[in-house]
């Protein structure tokens, strides 16, 4: 299958992940990992800009529509496509990494959490403040978006792991 | 001029980002007014379509669970039908020893006041802020916004967005719900609101100092709406707090509905709804 087809596959196939299995996960009432935002992290370096804000939109969009939070994760996987470029280079600056897709077993461990982790925090705290849209309970909003983050880490750490690639 | 294109060019990225952004924060900016979208909603036919494909596989795991409470409530529905069959014909026994003319004449009038639509929870979350759940039925099986959702537990939610075939129900355990209910014993009424933490309890407020609240006190629908119809349990006081400085009761109450377990749901159309609400906007235009 050639990398276009691949891409479909893997969108296609987080967003069902995401809306009929880890959306219903409703451990201790605030447990719930956003394992499709792996979509945008693993597109690759390099990739168009204008391309990757609009399917991060599109994404958004849909996980939106099976959420009924209108424009909540729109806002946060926009700005995870805008970031990811800025963070990349900030955070690998010597890495040749023109048109490499980025995972877990090209980048090795190390690279890899630096890269995604950020990313990860970055979108679950847009997403938390901007379903809570206040700020009066921030600790407890931080709280929840640290947790989350690191339960959508493990779980992409072993998509990677049973995945070839 | 071309370095000012130059300039457009460079921060390109910039602007799509911020025009992005901005459709997000307009579409979450109208989100409190509920009846607003329905294209980005689990009512649409493609993610309602996809839910019920799914909880068709998925409803067969709780079948067992679900086809014991149904089958008690139904015991309950048969014996309370009994005891109100009895009633009436002692009723119009009576009725006919009184007066001289056929007592189906009087039996006949009555109109049938509310209606219960039966509609299966499709989709369905508690671990949001803002919860909704997904029903399989809408505008074709009768239903319309503002309509009263209750399972054989107790209050559910009320509808807020409906399209052809499904529609979506604004929970007790959602944010922006408020649901009017009163206390067994004194019959204040109040209202129930959740803070977005535990499914499990939400908060009784507006109920003033001077009331006596006890412990384990039960709280049903107020039915002062063509919402709800009264007496349908909301749940049972679990802590009152009353602070010398207050002068409304701090209630935490444990939710009679178990919204981890929804499966069948009964939406409420009354009768003369649209008579009511025919005669509230009459008087706001006025």
């Amino acid at each position: 299958m050639d990398r276009t087809g691949r891409y479909i596959v893997l969108f296609i196939v987080l967003v069902l992940l995401q809306v009929l299995i880890f959306s219903n996960i409703n451990y201790l009432g605030f447990v719930c990992p956003y394992i499709y935002i792996l979509f945008i992290l693993a597109l690759p370096f390099g990739f168009n800009r204008y391309g990757s804000m609009g399917l991060a939109f599109l994404l958004g969009f849909i996980i939106d529509m099976f959420s009924n939070t209108p424009g909540v994760h729109i806002a946060a996987t926009v700005a995870v496509a805008f970031v990811r470029d800025y963070w990349m280079d900030w955070i690998l600056p010597h890495t040749d990494v023109e048109r490499v897709e980025p995972s877990l077993k090209k980048l090795g461990i190390s690279n890899y959490l630096r890269y995604a982790v950020g990313l990860v925090l970055i979108h679950h705290l847009i997403l938390f403040f901007a379903e809570a849209w206040s700020f009066s309970d921030a600790w407890f909003t931080i709280l929840k978006a640290l947790v989350n983050t690191v339960i959508t880490m493990l779980l992409i750490i072993c998509y990677y792991l049973i995945s070839k690639r | 001029m071309r370095n000012l294109l130059n300039f457009l060019i460079k921060i390109s990225p910039l602007l799509l980002f911020l025009a992005l952004e901005t459709v997000a924060v307009v579409l979450m900016v109208q989100r409190s007014r509920y009846h607003s979208y329905a294209i980005i909603s689990t009512s649409n036919v493609v993610s309602g379509g996809l839910l019920e494909a799914s909880n068709s596989v998925t409803s067969y795991f709780s079948l067992s669970s679900v086809n014991e409470r149904l089958a008690l409530e139904n015991s309950i529905v048969r014996n309370e039908n009994e005891q109100l069959k009895s009633i009436i014909t002692e009723y119009e026994d009576i009725i006919s020893q009184i007066l001289p003319v056929d007592s189906s004449v009087i039996k006949r009038d009555t109109l049938q006041e509310l209606t219960h639509i039966p509609a299966k929870v499709i989709g369905n979350t508690v671990n949001k802020l803002d919860n909704y759940i997904t029903l399989d039925k809408g505008a074709e099986d009768g239903i319309k916004p503002d309509m009263g959702v209750i399972c054989d537990q107790g209050v559910v939610g009320i509808i807020s967005t409906v399209s052809k075939h499904f529609s979506v129900v604004l929970p007790i355990i959602n944010s922006q719900s408020r649901i009017s209910c009163r206390l067994d014993s004194s019959r204040t009424i109040g209202s129930i609101v959740w803070n977005g933490l535990n499914p499990s309890y939400a908060s009784l407020m507006e109920i003033p100092r001077h009331v006596f609240v006890t412990k384990g006190e039960k709280i049903y629908t107020s039915g002062f709406s063509y919402i709800f119809p009264e007496g349908i349990p909301v749940g049972v006081v679990e802590e009152a707090e009353l602070k010398e400085s207050d002068s409304f009761y701090k209630i935490k109450v444990s939710l009679s509905t178990s919204f981890y377990t929804l499966s069948h749901v009964d939406v409420i159309s009354f009768a003369e709804k649209e008579e009511l609400d025919g005669l509230k906007s009459v008087m706001s235009v006025e």
